[in-house]
């Protein structure tokens, strides 16, 4: 996510009409981001809204150690991940992973569409697809990951490998002993 | 083959560059024997790719008008929160001040009564 620094900066000295013109430049990629985490429509727009309630009350704290980019990503993700931590107070309903149907190619990894990916990750559980989003899609590091979690930096790599192993079974690609 | 399920078990983690230098060193020499292994290897590999580039998906049209919306209600609501705070401290200050005038007044009268009495 590339935005020029005079628009973060302009942002950063109060200037509505600047950080009017952040959100339609970024909005996707944060809903994205929610979206991928929690699985839901109607609760990653909530999410993003949240999100950007918190970057226009914060954004004087952002002192670009890393890019805006990065930032907002985190922030992102805290408030998704929150929601997620919410929802599972509430009842558990992050169990009721949307089962989509889809038809088994065999090896299919090389001709994977993005549809069919996101798809497939929606299956993960909740956990695995935290982690497997923040640091295969956003590229968030192991140690920040797992302090946003509340879990260890092994924890966070069991996940990992876990989901991948998963993602790659769903997507057909197993190929058996060796 | 020897040594697969011990490989197996690194193979999601070899695709991202997190294993040990010994734990590396062990599923690539393994790959170059296995076929199976090498196969799910580069699958795993593949994989991480897609992730990488995935494009972000669509947000729902006018997102950013109800995003905005929001932000811009919730901080009218915090000013008339801050507005609302401000009118009731001043209140109570007065009222503590108030007081406070009261109470020395009244102690400044006394003393002047035992002084006359």
């Amino acid at each position: 996510m590339d935005l020029p620094l005079e628009l973060v900066e302009r942002c950063r000295a109060g200037d509505r009409r600047a950080f009017e013109e952040l959100v339609r430049e970024t909005h996707g990629a944060v809903y994205g981001l929610a979206l991928r985490i929690l699985g839901d429509r109607e609760e990653a727009e909530d999410v993003t809204q949240e999100v950007y309630l918190r970057v226009w009350r914060g954004i004087k704290g952002f002192r670009g150690d890393s890019s805006f980019g990065t930032w907002l990503y985190r922030v992102a993700a805290n408030v998704a991940l929150n929601a997620l931590k919410a929802r599972r107070r509430l009842g558990g309903i992050a169990a009721q992973l949307p089962e989509e149907s889809w038809e088994e190619e065999g090896k299919v990894l090389a001709k994977l569409e993005a549809e069919r990916l996101e798809s497939l990750i929606s299956r993960l559980p909740p956990s695995q697809r935290a982690v497997l989003v923040l640091r295969d899609i956003y590229d968030l590091g192991g140690e920040e990951v797992a302090r946003m979690l509340g879990i260890s930096p092994g924890a966070v790599k069991v996940r990992l490998f876990r989901a991948r192993q998963r993602l790659r079974e769903l997507a057909g690609g197993e190929g058996g002993g060796g | 083959m020897q040594g697969c399920p011990e490989v197996r078990a690194l193979l999601p983690g070899a695709a991202g560059g997190e294993l040990d230098p010994e734990q590396e060193r062990l599923v690539r020499s393994h790959a170059l024997v296995c076929d199976e292994c090498a196969r799910e290897l580069e699958d795993f590999s593949q994989l991480r790719g897609f992730l990488r580039h995935l494009p972000d998906p669509a947000p729902p049209p006018g997102l950013a008008e109800k995003v905005l919306d929001f932000v811009w209600k919730e901080e009218a609501r915090r000013q008339v929160r801050r507005g609302a705070y401000v009118v009731a401290a001043s209140s109570l200050g007065a009222a503590f001040l108030g007081a406070v005038l009261g109470w020395a007044a009244r102690a400044s009268l006394a003393r002047s009564e035992k002084a006359a009495g």
